[in-house]
């Protein structure tokens, strides 16, 4: 009791923060060629292609191309933030084709949370015309996707986020290829 | 398919931004729907058991992904063989009309005054346009009339005896006697009459020989389940030699060329063919020379109007 009553709040502060560097200094870090996925299970290490592929940089298999995922301090909070990986300080993230329109997304940040970064493009009939209704297309960041079966819905999955044991959030980059085109669907 | 199935069980018309799925199979149903009404099952062995037979247009749902283009292709050349066995109903500017108006793809889209989306000859965008799915739901609208089967009686008569008499006595003698014969499924449509000078078969000059075929009481097969249907009877006629000259209606009041007659819903012609009837005009071989004239058919198209029985057409029947 003496001895912990003798230790200043800072000083335990800076003994816990010690100890997450150093945490952080043995924790795998995906590399050139190698992939990391965690699981609850367990980790997995994966040699891969270290590809020259668009949205990725050279030397790094890290996907850094439009619609890329990326953890941002801002002041006291963690963001999570959805931009084009090429170009810092672009305003779009990317763009979504639909058919014959070329949608630009604008730059999404977000509280970060355990959840999932997506992408919804969801067309509304015009209740006059024929073929006259409207898109509205943009990104989301919610705990789950959205579950209804509205068929005029179409969701495209991005990234997810999740926290582990210790509080540190990790971000499971999905889509890696680009600007995004709808697909499998009627367009105009 | 159901027997609810429709168009707006598909989708249609508001397609946008549906999943492909849906409408595509949709397009598909109502394609076999047209071709069930003439394909013929008959032929199929009778295993006792009510089964319907499978849409061979039916898509897979895995395999059409990604290939919109290609399956706009495929679907096109179905339709193009589908829609040939219908007869464009629009058409009805007759004096012009040389050959039965069978539907092409490219006289549908004139129908429509549309402007033809080949999927084939244009790099489609995007993969599943819109504009190609209701073009072709309003093609397919329009495929109405199609094959259905007509049956007449003939009659066939011949004068060989020899006897002195006229080319006209020769043709009323050919007939005399003989009563036609029991209603045929699509037998020839055709009137002709030849006329032989008589030294021609070895007789006496002033003799006259005559062979005479002639189809009539024609009358359309309605088939069951087809109530109060227009029906039409498309006949493009010639005279047997192909020379003009020799062209006969033999009363009928058919020209050369394309003749569309309609029937009521019984199937029962307006255009009364009794028989047997004699040649406008006789012919009078000089010597040394037979005379052919008449008509016969070069192509026969009688159809009915199905679109009461499909369940892929408007709301209001067109």
């Amino acid at each position: 009791m003496d001895m912990l009553t003798t230790i200043h709040p800072l000083e335990v502060k800076r003994k816990i923060n010690e100890l997450i560097r150093e945490i952080n200094r043995l924790a795998p870090v995906a590399g050139n060629g190698i992939a990391i996925a965690r699981y609850s299970s367990g980790t997995i290490f994966s040699v891969t292609d270290a590809g020259d592929g668009y949205g990725t940089a050279s030397g790094s298999d890290q996907y850094d191309g439009p619609f890329t995922v990326e953890l941002l301090q801002e002041e006291e909070k963690q963001l999570v933030r959805c931009r084009d990986g090429q170009d810092e300080n672009a305003p779009y993230a990317g763009y979504i084709r639909v058919g014959s329109l070329l949608k630009a997304v604008e730059v999404r940040s977000w509280e970060a949370k355990n959840g999932i970064v997506y992408a919804e493009v969801l067309y509304e009939e015009s209740e006059s015309e024929e073929g006259s209704g409207s898109y509205s297309i943009d990104l989301y960041f919610e705990e789950s996707l959205p579950e209804d079966s509205d068929p005029k819905r179409w969701i495209l999955r991005i990234a997810e986020v999740s926290a582990d044991e210790n509080g540190l959030w990790n971000i499971s980059q999905i889509w890696e290829n680009g600007d995004i085109e709808v697909t499998g669907r009627w367009l105009r | 398919m159901t027997e609810h199935d429709s168009w707006e069980t598909y989708s249609f018309p508001k397609l946008e931004f549906q999943p492909i799925h849906l409408p595509y199979a949709g397009l598909c149903e109502a394609l076999w729907e047209r071709r069930n009404v003439y394909e013929q099952t008959a032929d199929l062995p009778d295993t006792g058991e009510a089964t319907e037979p499978e849409n061979p247009y039916r898509p897979d749902l895995f395999s059409i992904c990604g290939k919109g283009r290609d399956t706009a292709v495929s679907f096109d050349h179905a339709l193009r063989e589908v829609a040939g066995h219908y007869v464009n109903h629009l058409a009805a500017d007759f004096e012009t009309l040389t050959e039965i108006p069978l539907w092409t793809l490219e006289s549908l889209c004139d129908a429509l005054e549309e402007s033809f989306l080949d999927p084939s000859k244009e790099e489609m965008l995007p993969e599943w346009p819109v504009e190609w799915a209701l073009q072709r739901f309003r093609m397919i609208r329009l495929l109405r009339f199609t094959r259905i089967d007509y049956q007449c009686s003939c009659l066939i008569g011949s004068e060989h005896s020899g006897e002195p008499m006229s080319p006209e006595a020769a043709i009323e003698a050919a007939m005399s006697g003989i009563a036609p014969g029991d209603p045929v499924r699509n037998a020839r449509i055709a009137r002709t009459t030849t006329t032989i000078w008589g030294p021609d078969h070895g007789w006496k000059e002033g003799s006259y020989c005559a062979d005479v075929y002639q189809s009539g009481n024609l009358s359309a097969i309605v088939p069951e389940g087809l109530r109060e249907a227009e029906i039409r009877l498309y006949l493009s006629l010639d005279s047997p030699d192909g020379d003009p000259d020799s062209f006969d209606s033999y009363g009928t009041g058919l020209i050369r060329g394309l003749n569309v007659l309609t029937a009521d819903s019984s199937g029962n012609f307006s255009n009364d063919w009794p028989l047997p009837a004699m040649p406008d005009r006789t012919r009078v071989p000089v010597r040394g020379t037979t005379e052919t004239f008449g008509f016969h058919a070069v192509r026969t198209f009688c159809c009915a109007d199905f679109s009461s029985t499909f369940h892929f057409t408007n709301k209001d029947g067109e």
